[in-house]
């Protein structure tokens, strides 16, 4: 047994010394012209941006805060329509913060009026079609409590008033978390096992436990509105799109891509996370705006380390490739960070004096054997 | 023990033909590397041709049914500069089989391989736009002639003549590869050749006193190539029915068997390789190749030959430089008779390929399994 595993091993080891060896023996005796790779540099020749908001009810993290330039609610909805207010003791709402930072915000309650919708529900409509109010959530002007979160499992009391208990099971759609203090964000988990939002209703020694039914957050830009034609932003929690088009008949035809290289210097960024992902889209239809249409499989992804990277980098060859082979697809590419409802993440990008470009490189085909 | 180490080392060649399967640091030229010997025996020899099987009235006596098949086993150390590699191949190279019929006649039926077309070689990294690339180019296929033949006796037994055809097919797939070795960018596009075309060949072979000599002349019909380039899955250049004359070939030999359990046996083949058209075009760039074969055999017993035989081989392939590129072959050989069924021929042969500055040594080990039956109903109806 031992003599035979010896054998293979030695076998292997051979087919490595053989194999690992990449000396050029007998390359220039193939007898055949071979294209020196050529390089090109290209520029877009239409750059388009903006932001858009978009439902984050998929998040695996609700984000609570607020800054100059952002600010985020939580909206959540319990399935109390069958709760006993009778003997209620006591009522306790319970988050699970990923990230806690101290934040101070306050609880409302949503009025009844506002059936929003977890997976469409946005800063302004509360779902595909329907418009809040008021951007930003319709709720009861009653303050239920003021909450700091200083822990990472957070027990909020809410109190048993009978008119307040009254209004959460007949007249309301959930409890509203707006953010007081400035500058701070926090993160809660929402779709992690035994971690969503729950609500504990008390009665004596017995307790009945909630889990939210429906969660989300919902995000305003506020004095973000970047240059349509001139900025190129990138976001997520308030995506911030951007497209590029590059014009690709000054390489020759029936060429081989072997190098395409998009890259994006970058100007500024701002980021609830140390790394985030910034993606490529391949965009499906001639420009059309904020309304134009793109692939919903991204096409290349990329890891943005916001304290170390100054430039973003993505292999687009085969997109390139599939560009040169049918021109009439090249609709351009649509860049933004990914997942678009992650937590808040915005890149902007440096357009002047050199902005993004594609870095090409392509070789012609081999000759065939015989001529 | 006999039976693990046999089944180990069969298991050891797969792995290492599936992995790496090269032949030839030479073979990506043209039409490949000319295989004019197949079978361990001739290879044994030296590399005979027109006194073996490739002679189609080889051999001047056939009584028994006879079927053989060879496999060819390739190191190959190939040396450019101060670099060095070595690249390992195993494949079949021959199957064949032949009947005696009435009246001294007799068929057969032949597959076997003429040219190789297996490589694998790599560039020097280069650099462009501050990023370093090297190509890698693989190579598989070859053509292959698939022959029936037929041959008869006169003359008791001392002189035999045989006609073969041969359709030829044949087929190679490049994959060149380039890859950008910063980014680990690779990019691949595809080169496939095939070709098709018919070769006639005539034989001789007679026994006189203490000398045998044998001789053919192979002729080839115009063939056809057809090729195309793939790049990123599209067929980016193509071309179909280029028309192709491989040249002539010629060859003869002698045994000398005055000597008891002794035989000298000298052998040559010479192929006009410049009357070689393509697309009704001379190709210039080759050279007419000639082989040289003189070797010796001796049986110590009945059924235990020793052969030995020296190789010399100018292939019509020139270098890069424009130098011919040639060949130097010590072989060696022998046979172990199995009871019953026939025989397992085996030879070694270490071969010096060079041209300017791309030089090989190869090592190569043949087998080739010869199955014998005798037919006794026969042998009493025909007398043979």
């Amino acid at each position: 047994m031992i003599r035979r595993y010896c054998f293979l091993i030695i076998l292997l080891l051979v087919y490595f010394l053989v194999s690992c060896n990449k000396d050029p023996i007998g390359f220039n005796e193939l007898e055949r012209e071979l294209s020196v790779p050529l390089t090109q540099t290209l520029y877009p020749i239409e750059q388009y941006c903006y932001g858009k908001n978009v439902p984050l009810g998929w998040a695996d993290y609700l984000v609570l805060g607020k800054n100059n330039e952002y600010e985020s609610r939580i909206l959540l909805k319990f399935p109390i329509d069958t709760l006993t207010l009778d003997g209620i003791t006591s009522l306790n709402l319970v988050l699970y913060p990923y990230k806690y930072n101290g934040i101070n915000f306050d609880i409302y309650l949503i009025t009844k009026i506002s059936e929003w919708q977890e997976n469409s529900v946005t800063w302004n409509r509360t779902y595909e079609g329907q418009s809040w109010l008021n951007p930003g959530g319709d709720y009861y002007p009653h303050l239920i409590t003021n909450v700091d979160l200083t822990t990472d499992s957070c027990i909020i009391s809410i109190g048993v008033n009978p008119a307040l208990l009254d209004t959460l099971r007949n007249y309301a759609n959930g409890f509203i978390l707006i953010p007081t203090s400035n500058g701070l964000f926090a993160t809660i988990n929402s779709r992690h096992i035994g971690k969503a939002p729950k609500l504990i209703v008390e009665y004596g020694v017995t307790k009945k436990t909630f889990t939210a039914v429906q969660d989300a957050h919902i995000i305003k830009a506020i004095n973000l509105t970047p240059d349509p034609y001139q900025d190129a932003w990138l976001g997520a929690g308030y995506p911030f799109r951007t497209m590029l088009k590059f014009d690709l008949d000054s390489i020759p035809d029936n060429t081989t891509i072997v190098f395409a290289e998009l890259v994006l210097p970058v100007q500024s960024s701002f980021s609830l996370s140390d790394t985030f992902d910034i993606a490529v889209w391949k965009v499906l239809e001639p420009y059309f705006a904020s309304f134009t249409s793109f692939a919903d499989n991204r096409f290349a992804q990329s890891r943005f380390h916001a304290a170390n990277d100054s430039i973003i980098k993505f292999d687009l060859r085969n997109i390139v490739q599939f560009w040169k082979t049918k021109p009439d697809s090249n609709f351009g590419i649509l860049i933004s960070c990914y997942p678009q409802n992650h937590e808040i993440s915005r890149v902007q990008l440096r357009t002047n004096p050199v902005g993004p470009y594609l870095k090409v490189a392509y070789i012609l085909p081999p000759e065939r054997r015989f001529k | 023990m006999r039976y693990f180490h046999i089944k180990n080392t069969i298991i050891g060649l797969l792995i290492l033909t599936t992995l790496i399967n090269a032949q030839s640091f030479f073979s990506m030229k043209s039409f490949g590397e000319e295989l004019l010997s197949n079978n361990a025996t001739a290879l044994g020899l030296g590399g005979l041709v027109s006194l073996h099987r490739e002679n189609p009235s080889f051999p001047l006596v056939l009584n028994k049914t006879s079927f053989y098949a060879s496999v060819l086993s390739n190191l190959v150390y190939g040396k450019y500069r101060e670099n060095g590699r070595l690249i390992y191949d195993v494949r079949p190279m021959l199957v064949e089989g032949k009947i005696p019929l009435p009246y001294h006649f007799r068929i057969g039926v032949r597959l076997s391989e003429i040219f190789n077309q297996n490589f694998d070689v790599y560039s020097e990294t280069t650099s462009f736009a501050g990023y370093h690339y090297q190509r890698h180019v693989i190579g598989k296929g070859g053509m292959y002639r698939i022959g029936i033949n037929c041959s008869k006796s006169f003359l008791n037994n001392k002189f035999s003549c045989g006609f073969e055809y041969a359709k030829i097919l044949g087929q190679s797939l490049e994959q060149w590869t380039f890859e950008v070795l910063d980014r680990n960018y690779i990019t691949l596009d595809t080169v496939i050749t095939g070709y098709s075309t018919h070769n006639l060949k005539f034989g001789v072979f007679t026994d006189v006193s203490f000398l045998t000599i044998g001789a053919i002349f192979e002729n080839f019909l115009t063939g056809v190539i057809n090729s195309k380039v793939i790049s990123h899955n599209t067929i980016v250049d193509s071309i179909s029915g280029l028309k192709f004359n491989l040249p002539q070939g010629f060859g003869a030999g002698i045994i000398f068997n005055k000597l008891t359990n002794t035989k000298f046996y000298l052998d040559i083949f010479y192929r006009n390789w410049t009357k070689t058209l393509i697309a009704d075009t001379v190709v210039t760039k080759y050279q007419n190749s000639i082989k040289y074969s003189l070797a010796l055999e001796h049986w110590f017993m009945e059924s235990y030959p020793l052969r030995i035989g020296m190789r010399y081989y100018l292939s019509y392939l020139r270098d890069y430089q424009n130098i011919p590129i040639k060949e130097y072959a010590l072989t060696t050989g022998s046979r172990i008779p199995i009871a019953n069924f026939g025989a397992f021929d085996y030879s070694l042969e270490l071969i010096r390929r060079f041209g300017k500055e791309t030089k090989e040594t190869i090592g190569r080990i043949n087998f080739s399994l010869a199955f014998e039956e005798s037919w006794k109903k026969r042998t009493r109806r025909w007398g043979y």
